[in-house]
Formats: structure tokens, C-alpha cells, sequence
């Protein structure tokens, strides 16, 4: 039984909300998997991934993504009315979670990055749009294929998990580099929202540029890749 | 009595108002009056939302009970589930509050719920729909306007007898009856009927959704009072040079017209027509629409009008094509308030998109007698509003069986099933991986049948990569005989 197309009317609701889990460190087990379940009917989650998706305005994960990054998901990427929530979640000390913090901005429309913390737990969000291209070339098109429940048992416990999803993937990256205290990605999307904000207020506010990290050849691929698919303002 | 309980496990479930069902071979149509979407589902699907139709109100586990027998039960259990919340969240079911239940007398209408009626459902044979989905009715050739791109005027000569008021609303009960779902009545200028409103009225009374295609900026509030009673959209046609020439006034116009149809319950959208004029000040035309508080645009390919050289004038290249290609994300994503659409005939700008997601937005590329259907101002049946010819008429909607001319209809066979013709399947189109949801616009394929010529991905179809106004003429007299 299933639903073959929808097409939206005459109404201005013309999109939808979905979002991608991923877990890397480990997989989730049975009893985390059915209490993934239990938030939406149509989610389906296997050992790493989860997918939500609501067809209309009002209609969202009960209780917000945040928990479930807290506790079960390591990346996680959302696309609402064209925009873009990517996260970012591991363990960290309090002497990196403070580092991490001065990352945090508010900049052009909002974007920019958001640092949340939950005991050990960092939630590093970046709400960006990307570039309409980008995403095309990115996101595939093996949905039926990941989700199928034929062979989730086979994926293994191993923390090297990758994912065929290249949006995840690159978060993966990325969310390995925030690990090692290495915040460039961070910095990145600095420079596309955050700079206009930054002279714009530099009169009226004490607001203090994020410290910029240091160049290193060494994962540059994954800053450049992230850099090219933000969306310039 | 049944003790009736409320949440998750044990809700009830009924179909919304403003809701038409229509069976088709692969399972069923969904159609929201109120909101215009439409849903295809499969056959299990559309099983469940009838029988949720003819119990009024079921309870959601006895659906679940009746999974008896299937081959994998968790499974379907599980598949049913995400379809009904699905319809729950688009608003196609709704779960009646216990006031609800107890107006409809649903004491009775719970223990019937408890087991729903299962019965055999029988399914249209015949591959494709059994009646359009939207019906293009060119109500009058009459305009008192005369915009250079105007189309019509090609075709005005023939089939301008207007249907008097009496036969005008017969048209709309053959429709209804048919079980088509949209009207959208253009013209000419469709305002110049002075039973209009009356006709829009009936056909909603009807159950059709109406729309209203017009060319005028201005719109009198009287006017706008008038049609709100029948009409759901008012589609504006830009006159992109009045626009670009008259910016300030013709913006604060449009928005008077936009903010007042908005104050009347109608939802507003515009056409622009995609013409080298309109490409060349693409970002600047849609900016102005914004700032008319429009949020819903229709991209038009731009169609051969009366005027052989305003078409070579105006006719954007294949590689103008190609950098509006490249200029509608970036436009999207700056204006994420307005919902773009695009015009069938221009499905190429599509292309792109990755198959599974097209077909799921349900994006199928040609809907020429297909998904639409096109009525003249006589009543003559054509198989769209560009494929106009004394060769390409079908039959009449009130002297006709649709039904049968729908089906059967030679001409409206050749459109429909365009795709399997060898024309088609091996020109480039026919190997192109979008050829399911785009297929390119039969009237301005060369030789009708075959390869879309100003897609961007396709080749050049002459030295200067221009299609010739003589093309599309050529196209659009072809019959199916040729």
C-alpha cells in the first residue's frame, strides 16, 4: 500500500520538512530503535539511519530532533522551505565545548552556527542554505535502497561506518574534525553569514569574530567542499 | 455501546470535506478541493480511503484487523499506518472529535466502524486516466486587450461561437459528471462573460475546483466579490511590458488586485510568459512580483503568437533556456515564499531532478490529453489549449460522448501515448533518462511526434539553434494520420 505522487495545489504549502539521522559511533540497538519508532509511524530505523519526513505545516518530530541527537545520532541534516539545518553531535570536555562556543553566531537571516551542550554531549548546529546545484549532486537518489530492512543486519558495530549519502558523509567529516578540536568547517561558514554581520555591528555591539583556525592542507577537501555549497547571501 | 477512545491506538477516522475520490487502473486519484492537492495511490490505498468514504467514520484498528490473509502482515500493518498519517497530515482524512462523532449519531456509526464492510472493489481496465483531471475551457476568444503574445488570436478564426449561458453550464454538469476535477476557464478574457460568475458558481456547486485565467492588472473589487463565490484561483497572465514600462503603478495595481482577491478567499496566482523580453529582466520582473505579494508563479514557455516576427523576435534560444536553468534555483531560493511552477511545455527545466523525486512530486512532463484537456469556446474538444486545429478536434463536449472520446479517440490516443510512437522513442528525447516526467512540448517537436528541439540538453535543430515559427505551424496541423 502506498502513496505514488503528491502534488501540491493552489495552496502556498509547497514543501515539506525531512530529516536525515545518522549514527557513526555506533549503531543503535533494538531498544533505541523502537523508541525511534515510536515517534513517527512512518519512520523506519535501522542499526545508523533514520528518516523523517511532514507534509505539512504543524506536523514535526514530537519533542524536537535535539533529544535524539543527545541520545542515539551523531549527524543529522534537515531541509525545510529550502533551508538547512546541519548537525553535529559528540562528547566532549568542558574545556572543548568551551572552545567550541566561540564559534556560536547569529548572522544574515539568522544562519549561522549554534552551540548547545547536554552535560558531556555538544550539539553543533549550522543553519545555512545551500546552493540549489549542490545539493542535486549531493543528495542521491537510493532511498528505497537504504531504507530497505533486507540486510541491516549485516552492518557491523564498527565505528567506521560510512554512509552512501553524501551529505552525511561530508557531515561525518566534518564532525570528525570538530572531534579533533579542529574547527575550520565552523570558521567557513563564518565567512559566507557571519562577516556582514560582524561590520555592520561592530559599533553597537561587543560581538567578537570567532578565532580563525589554522590553515592545514589536511582535510581542506571537506572545508572547500562545504565552503561550495553554502549559499552566498 | 463502544466505549470510544482517543489517541494513536485507537482513533477514528473519517474523509474530509471538500475531498473527491476517482478510481483509476493503477488505484485512485485523491483530489482536495480546498487546497488543490492531488494524490495518486495504489489500488490498497485507495481501497482504504473508500472504504473510510462509504463508513463515514471507521476506526483505525479495525482497518488494521481487516489486513487478513497478506502475505506479510507487520509489513502492511506498517505500510497502512504511514499512508494514514499521510492523508491525516495533507488533510484528506481527519479524525472526528468526539462533538463531531456525537453530531453525526455515531454511536451507531462507531459500531459499525468497528467492521468496516469489506467489499470487492472493481478497477478501471484501461491504462491511463478515465477522464481528465483538469479542463482548459477557452470560454470566449473575445479580448479587449491586445497583448503581442497572445496566442489565441492564432486560433480565433475558427471555433469562436461562444455556448450561451444554458449550454455553458450543461458543459459543467457533462464535467462533473465525468468526474473532472479542475475547471480553469480562460480566453480570450474570460471577464468579458457576463455570466461568469454564475457559471463559476454552478460548477463549484458541482464539486470543481475553478479557476479563473485573466489578463487584467486591475481588478474591480465588485468584480472580485462576484467571483468569489465560484472561483478558487485567479491566475493573472502578466503583461510583462506593461510591467517593465510602468513599474511603480502597475506593481501597486497588481498588489490592489492581489490584496483585495486575497480579501475575497481567493488564492492569487500570476503567468509569466517566458519571453526574451521577460528572460532579460527575469530577476527584476520576479522581484516586482514579490513586492506585489504574489506567492505563486507560473512559468509559461513562450508559444507562437498571431505575429511571425514577434515570435523570432521573442522566442528564447535553447541556450537562453539553458541559462534560466541555471537562474531559477538562485531566484528560488532568494524568494522561498513564492511557489514557482512550471509550465508542462517547459518540463525540460526539470529534467534534472532525480526520477523517483519527480514522480513522487508527480511531475509526468506532457499532459496534452492526459492529465488536461482543452475546450474552445463552441464546446470543441482538442487535447490542449495549444494543439488547436480543425485536424486535431475531437468531437464536441455536448454533442459527444467525452467518455468515449476520451477513450477512444484517435487523436486523443496519439497525444497520450506520444511516448511509444518510434518517432518519439527513438529520437533523443526517447533515450533521455527524463523522458517519464518531461518528454518535451508536442507542439513544438519538428515532426510532432519526435525530440523536444529547445531543451538545452538536446542539439541544435538549425544553424542558429532557433525553432522557426513555420515548425510549430507544421506541428500543430499534423494529424494523427501523418
Amino acid at each position: 500500500m502506498r502513496i505514488l505522487s503528491i502534488r501540491r495545489g493552489f495552496t502556498s504549502d509547497h514543501s515539506s520538512t525531512s530529516y536525515e539521522f545518522l549514527a557513526v559511533d555506533k549503531p543503535l540497538t533494538r531498544e533505541a530503535r523502537e523508541k525511534v519508532k515510536a515517534l513517527s509511524r512512518r519512520v523506519r530505523p535501522t542499526r545508523r539511519r533514520a528518516h523523517f519526513i511532514y507534509h505539512a505545516d504543524g506536523y514535526d518530530i514530537p519533542g524536537g530532533w535535539e533529544p535524539l541527537m543527545c541520545e542515539y545520532y551523531d549527524v543529522m541534516y534537515s531541509e525545510s522551505y529550502d533551508w538547512w539545518t546541519l548537525v553535529m553531535a559528540f562528547d566532549a570536555p568542558e574545556e572543548q565545548q568551551e572552545e567550541i562556543a566561540r564559534y556560536e553566531f547569529y548572522g544574515v537571516d539568522d544562519l549561522g552556527v549554534r552551540v548547545s551542550t547536554h552535560e558531556s554531549r555538544v550539539i553543533v548546529t549550522i543553519h545555512c542554505r545551500l546552493e540549489a546545484g549542490a545539493v542535486g549532486c549531493l543528495l542521491g537518489d537510493n532511498y528505497e535502497e537504504d531504507w530497505s530492512e533486507e540486510g541491516e543486519e549485516e552492518e557491523g558495530n564498527e565505528a567506521t561506518f560510512e554512509t552512501d549519502d553524501a551529505l552525511l558523509s561530508l557531515l561525518t567529516e566534518i564532525r570528525k574534525q570538530l572531534v579533533n578540536r579542529d574547527y575550520r568547517a565552523l570558521y567557513a561558514v563564518w565567512e559566507v553569514y557571519g562577516c556582514e554581520t560582524e561590520e555592520e555591528g561592530e559599533d553597537e555591539d561587543e560581538f567578537e569574530p570567532p578565532p580563525a583556525p589554522p590553515k592545514k592542507r589536511a582535510g581542506q577537501k571537506v572545508i572547500d567542499q562545504l565552503r561550495e555549497m553554502l549559499e552566498t547571501p | 455501546m463502544p466505549r470510544v477512545r482517543f489517541g494513536l491506538s485507537s482513533r477514528y477516522l473519517s474523509l474530509s470535506r471538500g475531498v473527491r475520490l476517482r478510481r483509476e487502473c493503477f488505484g485512485g486519484i485523491v483530489f482536495d478541493a480546498r487546497t488543490g492537492t492531488t494524490l495518486e495511490i495504489d489500488r490498497e490505498a485507495m481501497a482504504l480511503v473508500l472504504t473510510v468514504r462509504e463508513q463515514g467514520v471507521v476506526r483505525e484498528e479495525s482497518i488494521f484487523a481487516g489486513l487478513v490473509g497478506v502475505k506479510s502482515p507487520a509489513r502492511s500493518r506498517r505500510q497502512c499506518a504511514e499512508v494514514i498519517d499521510t492523508l491525516l497530515e495533507l488533510g484528506v482524512l481527519e479524525c472526528p472529535s468526539p462533538s463531531d462523532l456525537a453530531m453525526r449519531g455515531t454511536c451507531r456509526s462507531a459500531n459499525v466502524a468497528e467492521q468496516p464492510q469489506s467489499r470487492a472493489v472493481s478497477w478501471p481496465a484501461r491504462p491511463g486516466l478515465s477522464a481528465p483531471e483538469t479542463v482548459h475551457w477557452a470560454i470566449t476568444y473575445r479580448c479587449d486587450a491586445r497583448c503581442p503574445d497572445c496566442y489565441v488570436r492564432r486560433n480565433s478564426r475558427s471555433f469562436a461561437a461562444e455556448l450561451d449561458t444554458r449550454d455553458a453550464l450543461r458543459v459543467v454538469d457533462v464535467l462533473a459528471e465525468w468526474g473532472v476535477f479542475q475547471l480553469a476557464i480562460g480566453g480570450g478574457e474570460p471577464l468579458l462573460r457576463r455570466d461568469l460568475a454564475m457559471i463559476a458558481e454552478h460548477a463549484r456547486q458541482c464539486g470543481l475546483a475553478v479557476h479563473i485565467t485573466t489578463g487584467r492588472h486591475q481588478l474591480p473589487l465588485g468584480m472580485l466579490n462576484d467571483l468569489s463565490g465560484g472561483v478558487v484561483v485567479l491566475q493573472i497572465g502578466i503583461q510583462h511590458d506593461a510591467l517593465l514600462q510602468n513599474a511603480e503603478t502597475e506593481t501597486v495595481l497588481l498588489s490592489q488586485s492581489v490584496h483585495a482577491a486575497e480579501d475575497q478567499g481567493l488564492h492569487v496566482g500570476v503567468n509569466l510568459m517566458l519571453s526574451n523580453t521577460v528572460l532579460a529582466s527575469f530577476e527584476r520582473l520576479i522581484a516586482m512580483l514579490a513586492r506585489a505579494g504574489l506567492k505563486s508563479i507560473t512559468l509559461l514557455r513562450y508559444k507562437p503568437p498571431a505575429e511571425p516576427a514577434r515570435w523570432r523576435r521573442e522566442n528564447p534560444s535553447r541556450e537562453a533556456m539553458g541559462d534560466l536553468e541555471q537562474l531559477l534555483p538562485e531566484v528560488g531560493a532568494r524568494h522561498p515564499e513564492i511557489a514557482f511552477r512550471i509550465d508542462c511545455a517547459a518540463s525540460f527545466l526539470q529534467r534534472r531532478l532525480p526520477p523517483a523525486t519527480a514522480h513522487l512530486a508527480g511531475i509526468r512532463g506532457c499532459a496534452a490529453a492526459n492529465r488536461i484537456l482543452a475546450l474552445v469556446p463552441d464546446g470543441s474538444i482538442f487535447p490542449c489549449s495549444q494543439l488547436i486545429h480543425p485536424d486535431l478536434r475531437a468531437g464536441n463536449i455536448l454533442t459527444d460522448d467525452p467518455g468515449a472520446i476520451w477513450t477512444d479517440s484517435a487523436i486523443m490516443m496519439k497525444y497520450r501515448f506520444f511516448r511509444e510512437g518510434s518517432n518519439f522513442r527513438e529520437s533523443k528525447c526517447g533515450v533521455c533518462a527524463a523522458r517519464s516526467y518531461c518528454g518535451g512540448c508536442r507542439l513544438f517537436a519538428r515532426d510532432a511526434w519526435g525530440a523536444e528541439p529547445e531543451c538545452p540538453a538536446g542539439q541544435r535543430t538549425q544553424g542558429n539553434g532557433e525553432l522557426d515559427y513555420e515548425d510549430t505551424e507544421h506541428s500543430t496541423r499534423l494529424h494523427v494520420g501523418s
